[in-house]
C-alpha cells in the first residue's frame, strides 16, 4: 500500500509543491516503479548486508608488509594528529591563521630565521603590538643570534609623521676583500663589526605620493680582529685601512625626497618608487671621518602577460664624497649589503665610496590559493649587474659585476613572509634564506631595526 | 636469446594473471536467478556511537598530506595502476553495488531521480519544506562558530530550530547556490537538510540567556543585543528584513561527522569502507557538475535517529554554500580547477616560468549578475574537477562510478533544473536563465564524458524473446545529429558461465533485440534451456566514432529476470 501510494506521489506530475512532506524521505524511500521495474519495499530477499570485498592474495602480501613498515610513520602521525587538533582547538590556531590571510595583528610574536653562508643559520624573535600605548603606535622589539655568532638587537617605534629606533649588531666574521671593484676574491679577510645606533626620521607628506624626510642617527662603528675562528684577519692582508682597530662615533643627519606610487601589495605590478637623499656623516674625531652621502633610487613595476606576471626593476646609485683631508673608515663604506645586493656575490663582498646597481626581476604567480592577488607564492629570475667604485674613472664595463638566479617569494596582503633565492656569478653561487627583499622601500625607517649603516 | 624471451613471456603472463585477478573476481562467481538486492541492511537497532569531533585543521593535513602520500606508495595501488594501462582500474570496484550495478538504498543514499522519474516539483520539494515561522518570535540559542561568515542559530514558535545563514559580505545573493545544490543533492539521493531562502525580521529576534559568541581570534564571550545588532547591521545597515539562508536542524541526535576513509568502528551498520562506497566515490562527479569544491568531513553530519523503533545512524551532507561558483566568504576562482594547495600544478607553473596560463586565472564572473559567482561551463572539464583539497573516497573514483553518476546528473532535465534553481529566489531574472543555462551546459558535458568511457546502454529487461534496453545518450539527446548503431551478440550459458559460443554480431537500429532472429535462435536451439539456463547478451553502441566498450548482460532463460550486468 505505501509502495503505491509513493508510485503516484512520483509519477504525479501535479503535485502540491505546497505541501508540507515528512522531511528527508521525500521524495520516496527508494521503492517504486523504476527504470528498472518495480522495487517492493525492503524484503529479506532484496535486502543485505553488504561488506567489504576481501583483498586478494596478491595484494595482502603487498599490503601488510607495507603496514608493518609503515607502522612507526603512522605512530608519528598519530602523534602528530594530537598536536594539530589541540593546537586547532586553541585560540592560537586563528592567531596564526591570520597572519597569513593579510589582516593586522594587534599584537605577538613572529619567528625570523635566515640562513646564509656568511652568517650561517640565524633564528630570532620579533615582538610587535600595532596599538603601543592604546593609540596608533607601533612597537617592534627584536632580536637575533645566528650559528656564526652574529647577534643582533633593536627596538623600534612608529606613529604617524615619524620614527625612532635603537639597536645593536655584532657580527665576528665581517668580510673585507680590499677597497675598490678589482678586489680578488683570494683576499678574503675578516674583521669583527660592532655597531650601535639610536636615532629617529620625521616624514611629511606633500602630496599625494610624495614625502619628504629627516633623519638624525648616533652611530657607533667598530671594526676590530675578528672572532677567534676567522681567518685572516684584515690586519695581516691589509696593513692599514682606515677605521680597522677603531671604533666610529658620530652623528649622521640626512633629507629625502621619496616619490612611491607602488600598488600596496605583496605582488605590486603597478607603480614605482623614487629616492633622491643627502646625508652628512659628522665624526665626533678627526679619525672617524666627514663626509656627504649622495643616493638615488628608484624601482618600477609593470605588469606583463597573463596575470600576475611582472617585471620588477631597480636602480641604485650612491657616492660618498669625504670632506677635503679625511678619509672614509672602511666600515662606514658603501658595500653589497642588504637591500643593496648583487644576489651572486657575497655580502659585503665589494666596498668602496660609491656602489651602483640594476636589477631586473621577472616574477611569477605559482600558487595562490584564494585569488591571484591573494596570499601565495610567486617565483622568481632574476639579474644584478653593479660595481662600486671610488672615483667616475671607475665606472667601466670591465668593472661591471654580473650575477643571475632565481627564487621563490611568499607573502600576503600584509608583506613579505620570506624568501628562498639562489644566485650565480662568475666567481660562486649564493644561497639566500630571508625576510626581507631587494625591493625593499623601507629604507631609513628606524622601525624595523635595519642597520643605518653604511648610511642608505 | 629464446631462453630469455620466455623468461620474459613468463613474467608477462604472471603479469597479467595478476592484473586479470580483480576483473575476474568480479565476474566469476556463479550466475543466481535471484531478486535483486535494492535496500542495504545498514538500520538495524544499534547503541549510540560515540560523537566525532574531528578538527578542520587535522582533516585538512590528513586530506592534503598524509593520505595522498599513502595512497601514493601504496603497494596495491601501485600495482593497480600499472594494471590500468591495460584496461583495469586504478583501485578495486566499489562495494556497494547489486549485480545490476546500482546502489542499494541505504542509511547513506536513496534512489531518486536516477532510478525513478520524479517531478521538477518534487526536485523543488527536496526533503520538505521547512522555514522558520515568519511570524513568530526567533530566539538566538547559539551564535555561529563553525565556518567562516557570520550567523546563529534559532528557535522559531514552533520550537523548530534552525541554522541561520548570510550572504558574503561585498556578495548578496551569491548564497542561494546552498539552496539550489541541496535542492540537487537530494534529487540525486543523498541525504541534506531542509534549507531555504527567509527573510530575517530584525523586530522578531530575541536574544537567549547564555548565548555565547566566538570572536575573531578564537576568544569566547557572552554575546550581547549589541553584538546582535552588529552583526545584523554588518550584513545590511539598511532597516527592514534581510534575506537569509535557513537550514532546519536534522532531526535526530548528532554524531559528527563522517570520514571519507575507512569505518566508524562504534557503528556495527557500517560494513562497507566509506572509500569503497559508490555513492561517495559518485558524489565526486556530481560535485563537479554542481562545483561543490568544499567536500570535507566536517561537511558531512551523522544523525543517529530512531524509525520505526530501529535507532540507527543516517548519514547526511550539509552545508552547500561553496557550489555553483560561490563560496563561504565569495566566489573563488580556482576552486572546482584545482586543490587550494595542488603540488602537480605549484610544480607544472614553476617549470613553465609563467608562459602558461592557467584557465582558472581567466574566469570572470558574468557581467551585470551579481548573484553568481564563478560558475561556467567552457573551462569546465569532467574528469578534471578538484575540489578546495583532495578525498578520500573521491580518489577511488573509477569509470564505473562515474558513469553511475552521470546517469543520475542526465536524468536532471531543464526543466528539473528550473525547478531547483528556483529555490534560490534570485533577484535578477537574467541570474536564474544563466544558472540554469550553465548546469544544463555542464551536466550535458559531464554526461558525455562519462558515457564516452561506459557506454551508457541500461535499464535492460527481457520480455518474452524481446530484449529491450534504453541509450540514455540518445534519449537524453547528448549527441544531437548522430544516428547511433547497436550491435549485439548472445549466447547461453550455464551458471558457471560455460557457453558453447556466442552468436556473431547482430546489428541494430533501435535499442531492441529480437531473439527470434536467425542468427541468435540457431545459437540458442543449440544450447538446450534445461542445462543453460541463463542467457548472456553483449551490446555495444557506435554513434559514428567507433564501437563502444561493451555492456554484458545476464538473464534468467525461465524468469527473463535480468541477473546481473558487467561493464
Amino acid at each position: 500500500m505505501v509502495s503505491v501510494l509513493l508510485a503516484i506521489l512520483i509519477l504525479a506530475p501535479a503535485v502540491d509543491s505546497q505541501t508540507t512532506s515528512s522531511p528527508e524521505d521525500t521524495p520516496g524511500d527508494g521503492s517504486g516503479n523504476s527504470y528498472w521495474g518495480l522495487i517492493a519495499s525492503p524484503t529479506d530477499s532484496t535486502t543485505a548486508t553488504l561488506e567489504n570485498l576481501s583483498m586478494p592474495v596478491w595484494e595482502a602480501a603487498l599490503v601488510w608488509p607495507f603496514r608493518v613498515i609503515t607502522f612507526p610513520i603512522k605512530a608519528v602521525g598519530l602523534g602528530l594528529a594530537a598536536g594539530i587538533d589541540a593546537l586547532a582547538k586553541s585560540s592560537l590556531y586563528s592567531r596564526i591563521a591570520m597572519l597569513f590571510s593579510g589582516q593586522e595583528v594587534p599584537v605577538g610574536v613572529s619567528p625570523i630565521f635566515s640562513a646564509s653562508s656568511l652568517s650561517g643559520i640565524g633564528l630570532g624573535l620579533t615582538f610587535f603590538h600595532n596599538h603601543f600605548t592604546g593609540q596608533d603606535t607601533r612597537l617592534r622589539i627584536s632580536g637575533k643570534i645566528s650559528t656564526r655568532g652574529s647577534r643582533r638587537f633593536s627596538i623600534g617605534m612608529a606613529r604617524q609623521g615619524w620614527e625612532a629606533g635603537i639597536g645593536y649588531r655584532y657580527k665576528p666574521n665581517a668580510r673585507f676583500f680590499g677597497v675598490g671593484p678589482n678586489t680578488r676574491e683570494e683576499d678574503q679577510s675578516f674583521y669583527t663589526l660592532e655597531q650601535s645606533w639610536a636615532g629617529g626620521t620625521v616624514y611629511m607628506s606633500v602630496m599625494d605620493d610624495l614625502e619628504i624626510s629627516a633623519d638624525g642617527v648616533y652611530l657607533g662603528v667598530g671594526a676590530r680582529e675578528p672572532g677567534d675562528e676567522f681567518s685572516p684577519s684584515v690586519s695581516e692582508l691589509f696593513p692599514v685601512e682606515p677605521g680597522f682597530d677603531l671604533t666610529v662615533d658620530g652623528l649622521s643627519l640626512s633629507g629625502a625626497i621619496t616619490h612611491d606610487t607602488v600598488e600596496p601589495s605583496v605582488r605590486p605590478q603597478r607603480g614605482g618608487y623614487q629616492r633622491l637623499m643627502l646625508a652628512r656623516f659628522l665624526g665626533f674625531e678627526e679619525e672617524d671621518g666627514n663626509f656627504w652621502t649622495y643616493r638615488a633610487e628608484f624601482q618600477q613595476f609593470a605588469p606583463l602577460w597573463f596575470t600576475g606576471r611582472s617585471l620588477a626593476l631597480r636602480g641604485m646609485f650612491s657616492w660618498m664624497k669625504p670632506r677635503p683631508g679625511t678619509v672614509i673608515p672602511i666600515q662606514m663604506m658603501m658595500t653589497n649589503d642588504e637591500p643593496d645586493l648583487l644576489r651572486g656575490f657575497q655580502d659585503f663582498r665589494w666596498r668602496d665610496q660609491g656602489l651602483m646597481i640594476g636589477t631586473v626581476e621577472y616574477r611569477w604567480p605559482i600558487w595562490n590559493p584564494t585569488e591571484a592577488y591573494g596570499f601565495g607564492v610567486d617565483a622568481f629570475l632574476f639579474g644584478d649587474v653593479g660595481q662600486v667604485f671610488g672615483s667616475s674613472g671607475e665606472i667601466a664595463m670591465r668593472n661591471l659585476t654580473f650575477s643571475g638566479g632565481g627564487g621563490f617569494r611568499a607573502g600576503s596582503a600584509g608583506g613579505l613572509f620570506g624568501l628562498f633565492e639562489v644566485g650565480w656569478s662568475d666567481e660562486e653561487y649564493q644561497i639566500r634564506l630571508s625576510g626581507t627583499q631587494v625591493f625593499d622601500t623601507a629604507i631609513g625607517r628606524r622601525l624595523n631595526g635595519r642597520s643605518p649603516v653604511p648610511v642608505r | 636469446m629464446d631462453e630469455v624471451r620466455f623468461r620474459f613471456a613468463d613474467r608477462l603472463i604472471a603479469a597479467a594473471f595478476l592484473f586479470l585477478l580483480p576483473v575476474s573476481e568480479a565476474v566469476g562467481a556463479e550466475l543466481r536467478d535471484e531478486p535483486t538486492v535494492w535496500h542495504e541492511n545498514d538500520r538495524t537497532d544499534i547503541e549510540k556511537p560515540k560523537e566525532r569531533d574531528p578538527s578542520l585543521a587535522w582533516d585538512v593535513t590528513q586530506e592534503n598530506v598524509f593520505r595522498p602520500i599513502g595512497r601514493f606508495f601504496h603497494p596495491g595501488r601501485i600495482v593497480r595502476w600499472v594494471g590500468s594501462g591495460f584496461g583495469g582500474d586504478h583501485v578495486p570496484p566499489a562495494t556497494n553495488v547489486n549485480k545490476l550495478d546500482e546502489v542499494p538504498n541505504s542509511s547513506w543514499f536513496t534512489n531518486r531521480i536516477g532510478l525513478f522519474p520524479v517531478s521538477p516539483e518534487m526536485v523543488a520539494l527536496g526533503p520538505g519544506r521547512g522555514e522558520p515561522d515568519p511570524d513568530g518570535t526567533w530566539t538566538v540559542i547559539r551564535a555561529k562558530s563553525e565556518g567562516v561568515t557570520p550567523g546563529f542559530t534559532i528557535r522559531d514558535a514552533r520550537g523548530d530550530v534552525y541554522l541561520i545563514k548570510f550572504d558574503p559580505p561585498d556578495f548578496p545573493g551569491t548564497s542561494s547556490a546552498a539552496i539550489i545544490s541541496g535542492k540537487i543533492l537530494h534529487a540525486c539521493g543523498f541525504n541534506v537538510p531542509v534549507d531555504g531562502v527567509v527573510e530575517l525580521k530584525r523586530e522578531n529576534l530575541v536574544l537567549d540567556e547564555g548565548v555565547k559568541i566566538t570572536l575573531k581570534d578564537g576568544t569566547k564571550r557572552l554575546m550581547t543585543t549589541d553584538d546582535l545588532s552588529a552583526l545584523l547591521d554588518s550584513m545590511s545597515p539598511e532597516p527592514g528584513p534581510i534575506r537569509a539562508i535557513a537550514s532546519k536542524y536534522l532531526s535526530g541526535k548528532p554524531v559528527g561527522p563522517f570520514d571519507w576513509l575507512h569505518r566508524r568502528k562504534d557503528d556495527p551498520n557500517d560494513h562497507v569502507d566509506h572509500e569503497e562506497r559508490r555513492e561517495l566515490r559518485g558524489l565526486r562527479a556530481i560535485a563537479g557538475w554542481i562545483n561543490h569544491f568544499d567536500v570535507k568531513q566536517l561537511n558531512t553530519l551523522d544523525m543517529y535517529v530512531e524509525v520505526d523503533g530501529q535507532r540507527f545512524v543516517r548519514h547526511h551532507l550539509i552545508d552547500f554554500a561553496s557550489t555553483l561558483g560561490g563560496g563561504a566568504t565569495g566566489p573563488k576562482a580556482p576552486f572546482g580547477y584545482e586543490y587550494a594547495f595542488d603540488g602537480m600544478a605549484i610544480l607544472g607553473r614553476s617549470f613553465a616560468l609563467g608562459f602558461h596560463e592557467d584557465p582558472w586565472r581567466r574566469l570572470e564572473r558574468p557581467p551585470g549578475l551579481d548573484e553568481i559567482g564563478y560558475f561556467e561551463s567552457t573551462q569546465y572539464r569532467p574528469q578534471k574537477t578538484k575540489g578546495q583539497y583532495p578525498n578520500s573516497a573521491f580518489a577511488n573514483l573509477t569509470d564505473r562510478d562515474g558513469y553511475w553518476a552521470a546517469k543520475i546528473i542526465s536524468a536532471f532535465t531543464d526543466e528539473h533544473l528550473r525547478a531547483a534553481v528556483a529555490t534560490g529566489k534570485y533577484q535578477n531574472p537574467k541570474a536564474e536563465a544563466y544558472m540554469i543555462r550553465m548546469l544544463g551546459e555542464r551536466r550535458d558535458k559531464a554526461a558525455r564524458y562519462w558515457f564516452g568511457r561506459v557506454a551508457p546502454l541500461d535499464f535492460f529487461s527481457l520480455d518474452g524473446s524481446t530484449l529491450e534496453f534504453h541509450d540514455l545518450g540518445e534519449e537524453r539527446e547528448l549527441y544531437p545529429g548522430t544516428t547511433p548503431r547497436y550491435r549485439a551478440r548472445v549466447t547461453a550459458m550455464k551458471a558457471d558461465r560455460d557457453d558453447q559460443g556466442w552468436s556473431d554480431w547482430v546489428e541494430l537500429e533501435s535499442p531492441r533485440l529480437d531473439l527470434d532472429d536467425p542468427e541468435i535462435r540457431a545459437v540458442l536451439d543449440a544450447s538446450p534451456a534445461s542445462e543453460y539456463s541463463f542467457l548472456a547478451f553483449r551490446l555495444q553502441v557506435n554513434r559514428g566514432t567507433g564501437w563502444s566498450n561493451r555492456v554484458t548482460v545476464f538473464a534468467s532463460r525461465e524468469s527473463r529476470r535480468i541477473v546481473e550486468l558487467v561493464r
